[in-house]
């Protein structure tokens, strides 16, 4: 079980890599969340909701209202220049976080 | 699937109807619905869907900071009749609850042990024990004994129940005020009662039938052997710490289950209950203190040590029968 208190500060790049190649809705990110975490993290709808909005007005999520083929109409996001920018900045910060924590691992 | 909106529509009950709200509520609701579809569509049951889909939905105060609204979240919560607690608070309550219980219970045992002390040491001092002091004055020593066992037990346990006063004196409003929790950890705890029901009734049958032995034993031996007083005064203190026992397994299973129950506002808490239950402890704590001063006074004027502890039984079983009087009272006013 992970802690909701160390996965808070990557649920940003979490969620803005599985929107890099194509926009996404609400369910299939928590969806390929939980299926590329191989069901050891899920997400939590409030936190995931609470991270759509503010990387909304942060400005690196763009939200439109899209219907699927099935014809449900739903809420997609999709990444923005910025969005990217900030992917990498995360990218660059965990991995020296991933290097620092490491020399503290045996 | 109508559980899970039901579910929603409690989270959002309290809160402003604003644009952010709304949308909040529609997306989860959403998210919701596609992973109870997605679930069902791998086979889960209804039940088993809903469960997951209500477990993963996460905490509603996360949202209320993000969306601008945790003025309004508290606000909303905090009208007159209610008090919102948190799952920390709640736990917190509940550990204190514990404590508490553990406390008044050994304050309650000190109490008896100090009546038992005073009951053998009169009853030795008058040679009830050996035949060698009878027929003499008492001794006074051994009264005096006794009496400042007594003094000092009761001492103890009023430190104890002062004590837990002040530590649980902060939750009092829970006492008079409907609480209003988290609807997530609203399940939890319901979940924790219903895991503490088992454990209560087995607290409680014990119990009683530890007490109903003492008696036993105390009643077939006073028509048996009615002139042995020393049998009789040393099972009269058996009973007593059976008594003890006893009250210290109703207290700690009672009090967890009353604490749940304030938290939920079930059993003695729903609305009708937590008022007239406020009338009850209006006159509990005068009635109570009368009746120390009525044992104290009959056992210190007639020296009756051994006779006057009866007042207590006595006392307790009329205090349950008012209560349930003014129960009924004030539920027959509404």
């Amino acid at each position: 079980m992970i802690s909701s208190d160390v996965i808070r500060g990557y649920t940003d790049i979490i969620i803005l890599y599985l929107l890099m190649d194509e926009p996404g809705y609400g369910y299939e990110i928590s969806r390929k969340i939980t299926d590329r975490s191989q069901g050891l993290y899920t997400m939590k709808e409030t936190t995931l909701y609470s991270a759509f909005n503010r990387l909304e007005s942060n400005g690196y999520l763009r939200s439109f209202s899209g219907t699927e083929t099935g014809g449900k109409t739903r809420t997609y996001y999709e990444l923005t220049p910025q969005g990217r920018i900030h992917y990498q900045l995360k990218k660059d910060e965990w991995i020296v976080t991933k290097k620092v924590v490491d020399q503290f691992i045996k | 699937m109508d559980a899970i909106f039901n579910y929603l529509d409690n989270m959002f009950a309290h809160l402003p109807k604003t644009e952010e709200v709304v949308r909040a509520k529609n997306e989860l609701g959403q998210m919701m619905e596609d992973k109870y579809n997605q679930l069902r569509a791998e086979g889960c049951s209804d039940n088993e869907a809903v469960g997951q889909v209500i477990s993963e939905f996460g905490n509603l105060s996360e949202l209320a900071e993000e969306l601008g609204i945790s003025n309004q979240y508290q606000s909303a919560s905090s009208e007159d009749k209610f008090v919102s607690v948190t799952a920390a608070e709640g736990e917190a309550f509940i550990e204190k609850t514990k404590k508490a219980a553990n406390k008044i219970g050994t304050g309650i045992a000190a109490i008896l042990l100090g009546v038992i002390s005073i009951i053998f040491f009169s009853g030795y001092a008058e040679g009830t024990f050996s035949p060698t002091l009878g027929g003499g004055e008492p001794n006074k020593i051994y009264i005096a004994v006794g009496l400042g066992l007594l003094f000092i037990l009761v001492a103890f346990a009023v430190y104890l129940f002062v004590m837990t006063g002040i530590t649980t004196e902060k939750y009092e409003i829970f006492e008079k005020k409907m609480v209003k929790l988290d609807p997530h950890y609203k399940l939890i705890i319901q979940e924790a009662k219903e895991n503490h029901r088992p454990v209560l009734t087995r607290k409680i049958s014990i119990g009683v039938g530890l007490i109903l032995l003492a008696v036993a034993a105390l009643a077939v031996s006073g028509i048996l052997s009615e002139d042995n007083e020393a049998l009789l005064i040393s099972l009269v203190c058996v009973l007593l710490a059976t008594v003890g026992v006893s009250v210290w397994l109703f207290l700690s299973g009672g009090m967890i289950q009353s604490a749940y129950d304030k938290l939920l506002n079930e059993g003695d808490y729903t609305l009708e209950r937590r008022k007239s239950e406020s009338v009850v402890q209006r006159w509990a704590s005068p009635y109570w203190s009368l009746v120390v001063v009525v044992y104290l006074a009959w056992s210190f004027i007639t020296a009756d040590w051994s006779k006057s502890w009866i007042i207590w039984p006595i006392a307790g079983v009329s205090f349950g029968l008012i209560s349930t009087i003014i129960h009924a009272a004030t539920s027959s006013k509404q």
